[in-house]
């Protein structure tokens, strides 16, 4: 019994986190084979102008050429502007409308672009070199608050066009308070693209979900009696549904339901520090570097010492590096 | 009906104790070696690669220990890898191979390259290299340390003709990617004064170093600098910040891409610019009344 719940298990959360990607289309249209960075013909030559079957970086066939008998007249041709293939990436979908989407290049800002009207927005970044890279992308919605950044490590080949569409940013989610009475009305809200549906999932004993819509502007809002909830902390998330596409939750948010005569906990939950150790608003390289300053040093500013275990170790880059913007 | 409860009692307790026991969360290591043998003296390459196992993670270090005898480290190289930013870049240090990376937003794979390691040995030889203080850690926002398995890294040198004497040097034809130069000034850090930060990667070769160079542009005090091998962050030596600050990043093919950061103090080499000729027609005049007074005393003294 016990090993059918966690195969069960297994499978609900393999089946979430496959859902959590629902509608994100990759597709690659390589480059010319005489800008790909392969050895297409076999002939222990790669590309233009190594491979002397190739005309140009924008020849589509490493093979030689097979040239016909001759039959009379031809002649003619000549030179132009050789065109290098772009090796590019094209990020599309829905974030927050009008506002802007960010995206990051192996943990550096590369592009931010503002969102349609729609929500739609479209990233293109080109002249990459060919590997590896992570990249992410995240938003910022109308009152401020930070989308989850969601990150694709993909292989980029060279002189191809790669696109990754269909994605759906994570909608925003606030709380109107942190403390509420059993008598309060809480509050949650957020943005998401116009139109979406949204499921908040707030946590407590048991799961409780409520579902609302976005209006045209993408904002959703959502109120329940505090009395709903036994005293205690709870959190709550949510994710979009946009058609047939589905989003990764939000962040999570944390709130407190006190009991009847309770009074308001003098000592807050542990709360991590972000690492925003220069205070500019951001998460980059310059905290990543003032981090690694300190890293293993004897004493370190407890301003820096992200989960006050009074060092800085690998501990505090991987709290800096979620809560990274670029 | 309850004679055999205390037994199932039992044996459900040890099934769920083992299963709770059970890593929740695992990842594991694995190498890309040589397909055929290696031969003595050959360079032969390895990639190390981390297998996620499904979760996603934001930070791993550890150290890799070499024998003391027999095989010889050639080269490493982190181009490619999915680590974004190192505090410690692979490098051998004391016998080990220790490193220290993270990358932002996450990584979750199958196949992700930590870094690839270039050995050749003199000698037949057959090791298991261990690994020690292996960290990964989720992408939580806490820093959760995941179990990881890293089997030994095992290598094997045969007392073999060697075939093939091609170098496995990387041929890399592209520069390291394009960067920007951040200045910044924390009370953190070198008691408030001002630094830069850079960063960039070659997806090939990777980086081997950066240098950097302060151009002096105040008027009369002009100057190229020296170049300077640093790393980030770097503490600016024109703490006044009329220069311009070059970066030179050099991948290990010897590739290399500038960065600029332009002067911020405008208004210093603006007031210098102003002054410039006043001043050097002041002193001008100065020197001339200088040598005129003293040519009119020596001739009076002649006189006399």
């Amino acid at each position: 019994m016990l090993l059918f719940l966690t195969l069960l298990a297994l499978i609900i959360w393999q089946e979430a986190r496959a859902a959590a990607y629902a509608g994100l289309k990759i597709s690659v249209i390589p480059g010319p084979q005489c800008y790909d960075g392969q050895d297409n013909d076999g002939d222990s030559k790669i590309d233009y102008p190594q491979d002397p079957d190739c005309d140009s970086a924008s020849d589509n066939s490493e093979a030689p050429i097979i040239v016909p008998p001759p039959n009379g007249g031809g002649g003619g041709g000549g030179g132009g502007i050789e065109i290098i293939p772009s090796t590019n990436v094209i990020f599309s979908g829905y974030a927050y409308p009008y506002n802007q989407v960010t995206l990051l290049k192996d943990g550096q800002v590369a592009l931010v672009s503002a969102a349609g009207g729609d929500a739609h927005f479209t990233l293109s970044l080109s002249g990459l070199s060919a590997g590896n890279y992570n990249f992410s992308i995240f938003s910022t919605d109308i009152h401020g608050l930070k989308s989850d950044t969601l990150t694709f490590s993909i292989y980029v080949a060279k002189g191809a066009s790669t696109n990754i569409s269909g994605i759906l940013l994570s909608p925003t989610l606030a709380v109107s308070s942190n403390m509420f009475q059993l008598e309060d009305n809480i509050t949650l809200f957020g943005q998401s693209a116009p139109n979406s549906q949204i499921t908040i999932s707030v946590h407590s004993s048991q799961e409780h979900l409520f579902q609302v819509n976005t209006d045209n502007t993408g904002v959703y809002s959502y109120d329940f009696q505090a009395s709903l909830l036994e005293a205690g902390d709870h959190n709550a998330k949510s994710k979009t549904r946009l058609a047939q596409q589905l989003s990764t939750f939000s962040r999570v948010v944390n709130f407190w339901v006190l009991a009847p005569e309770e009074e308001a906990p003098l000592e807050p939950e542990e709360i991590l520090a972000e690492g925003d150790l220069n205070k500019d608003g951001r998460i980059n390289l310059i905290d990543f570097s003032i981090l690694a300053y300190w890293y293993k040093q004897v004493s370190p500013p407890p301003a820096v010492d992200l989960n006050g275990d009074k060092t800085v170790n690998l501990i505090d880059f991987s709290i800096l590096a979620y809560y990274w913007t670029g | 009906m309850f004679k055999y409860f205390y037994l199932k009692l039992f044996l459900t307790s040890v099934f769920v104790f083992v299963l709770v026991s059970l890593p929740a969360e695992a990842a594991s290591l694995f190498y890309n070696l040589p397909t055929g043998a290696v031969s003595l003296n050959q360079e032969f390459r390895v990639d190390i690669f981390l297998n996620t196992e499904g979760e996603t993670v934001n930070a791993v270090a550890g150290s890799l220990v070499l024998p003391e005898n027999g095989v010889k480290l050639e080269a490493i190289s982190e181009g490619n890898s999915f680590l974004s930013f190192w505090m410690t870049k692979p490098e051998l240090k004391e016998g080990e191979i220790s490193f220290a990376g993270i990358v932002p937003g996450g990584f979750s794979g199958d196949q992700g390259l930590l870094f690839s390691l270039f050995f050749s040995a003199p000698q037949e030889l057959a090791v298991g290299l261990t690994w020690r203080e292996l960290q990964v850690l989720a992408h939580d926002g806490r820093g959760t340390a995941l179990t990881v398995a890293a089997p030994p890294l095992s290598l094997r040198v045969q007392d073999l003709p060697l075939v093939d004497e091609t170098s496995l040097s990387v041929v890399d034809g592209d520069l390291p990617e394009a960067f920007s130069v951040h200045l910044s000034r924390n009370p953190l850090i070198f008691d408030n004064r001002w630094f830069i930060v850079f960063a960039t990667q070659d997806k090939i070769a990777g980086i081997d170093y950066y240098e950097v160079r302060e151009e002096q542009l105040l008027r009369g005090q002009e100057g190229l600098g020296e170049w300077q091998r640093v790393e980030s962050p770097y503490l600016l030596k024109d703490q006044n910040l009329s220069s311009r600050v070059v970066v030179r990043a050099v991948d290990r093919a010897g590739n290399e891409r500038l960065a600029y950061l332009e002067p911020m103090n405008q208004e210093a080499i603006r007031q210098a610019d102003y002054w410039f000729w006043p001043l050097r027609f002041g002193a001008l005049i100065f020197f001339i009344l200088v040598a005129l007074i003293l040519f009119i005393c020596f001739r009076r003294i002649l006189r006399k």
